[in-house]
């Protein structure tokens, strides 16, 4: 049994540093998918916090294989079913819900202009289709496979090289033109 | 061998192929310096995207936030279980001494004649005496008191078990 495995079983049983462990470890890999699919710093960190509750409030279901890919796949469900909520929210309640330019890049928690790197290739990562930016975090941040990206976003390995190749051609021109 | 574009070699640098459309292409590689080039290419633009998506900013705190939501939830969850076991608990004493009144009087009248300097025994005679209320109120067709009484038992319940518990469990 490796390293991680016994993490989990501890973390299965309720232990306070297993629990602690995992939210240093795989915290900011939950945060930033959220933040990808969200927009929104204040939902993504909401969305990190509910993801990590479900996980511990179903701990006895965690795998003790496979953790990273079930966990990506586990953080990709709920905010496309938060995003499902808000379309039909915005449908019902247009005028409350509609979002302003600046918010649709960017969630409106940072400028759009900057010379910073950081903003540069957020901004950048903002300008792509979802599924290409959602398959660009999974690949260079989690750092997973095609198959484990293909089975959190629910397509083939052949859509998700698509996507990637894409992706990076996207990126590539983006930042290329901000210098 | 024609040479592969470049989704076949980023394939192949992913360990997902080892033939391209015209052979195999490691050793297409070892004789092509312009694919060798590409694959070069393909290799520090991977290098490229990782070291940039790294430096995308997470929250200052971002694991005491996660940890302190997953035992605030666990917390309130311990709370709602204790609460709604007292409750259970307490209705069900109020329906025994609805049935039971005449001989709970006696044991009433008992207890408060031995429970005078114990304050244990006391609060234990005042939590009883509560429930003998709130069972009179039912008798007399008062559905609010026994409801009230009740409550108050439950909530006195519950902060007894969760103070013995200690707050949240860790199994």
């Amino acid at each position: 049994m490796d390293s991680e495995e016994k993490l989990i079983l501890l973390f299965r049983q309720g232990d306070d540093e297993a629990v602690a462990h995992l939210a240093k470890h795989y915290g900011p890999q939950v945060y930033r998918l959220a933040r990808c699919l969200l927009r929104s710093q204040e939902e993504a960190q909401d969305a990190a916090g509910d993801v990590f509750v479900k996980l511990y409030s179903r701990r006895e279901e965690v795998p003790l294989q496979g953790f990273k890919p079930w966990l990506m796949r586990v953080v990709y469900n709920h905010c496309h079913d938060l995003l499902r909520r808000r379309q039909t929210f915005s449908r019902l309640l247009p005028r409350l819900f509609r979002m302003s330019p600046a918010d649709q890049y960017n969630g409106g928690d940072e400028a759009l202009e900057g010379a910073d790197r950081k903003l540069i290739v957020e901004e950048a990562l903002n300008l792509l289709p979802e599924q290409e930016k959602t398959a660009l975090v999974l690949r260079f941040y989690t750092d997973m496979n095609y198959e484990e990206i293909a089975n959190v976003m629910g397509v083939s390995t052949a859509t998700v090289g698509t996507w990637l190749h894409r992706g990076k051609a996207r990126m590539r021109v983006i930042l290329e033109q901000r210098g | 061998m024609q040479c592969p574009e470049t989704p076949v070699w980023e394939q192949f640098l992913e360990n997902r192929i080892e033939y391209g459309p015209n052979g195999d292409l490691a050793e297409h590689l070892e004789g092509c310096a312009l694919c060798r080039e590409q694959v070069d290419f393909c290799k520090s633009e991977d290098n490229y995207f990782g070291s940039a998506l790294a430096e995308l900013s997470v929250p200052d705190g971002l694991e005491e936030v996660l940890i302190s939501r997953i035992y605030q939830v666990e917390r309130s969850w311990q709370w709602l279980k204790t609460g709604l076991v007292g409750l259970l608990l307490s209705s069900g004493l109020v329906a025994v001494f609805v049935g039971w009144l005449p001989l709970f009087h006696i044991i009433g009248r008992l207890t408060r004649s031995l429970a005078v300097e114990s304050i244990l025994l006391q609060f234990l005679v005042l939590l009883v005496n509560l429930v003998r209320w709130a069972a009179e109120g039912v008798q007399r067709g008062e559905p609010l008191l026994p409801t009230f009484a009740a409550l108050l038992v439950a909530c006195l319940a519950g902060l007894f078990v969760q103070g013995r518990k200690g707050g949240y469990s860790n199994a």
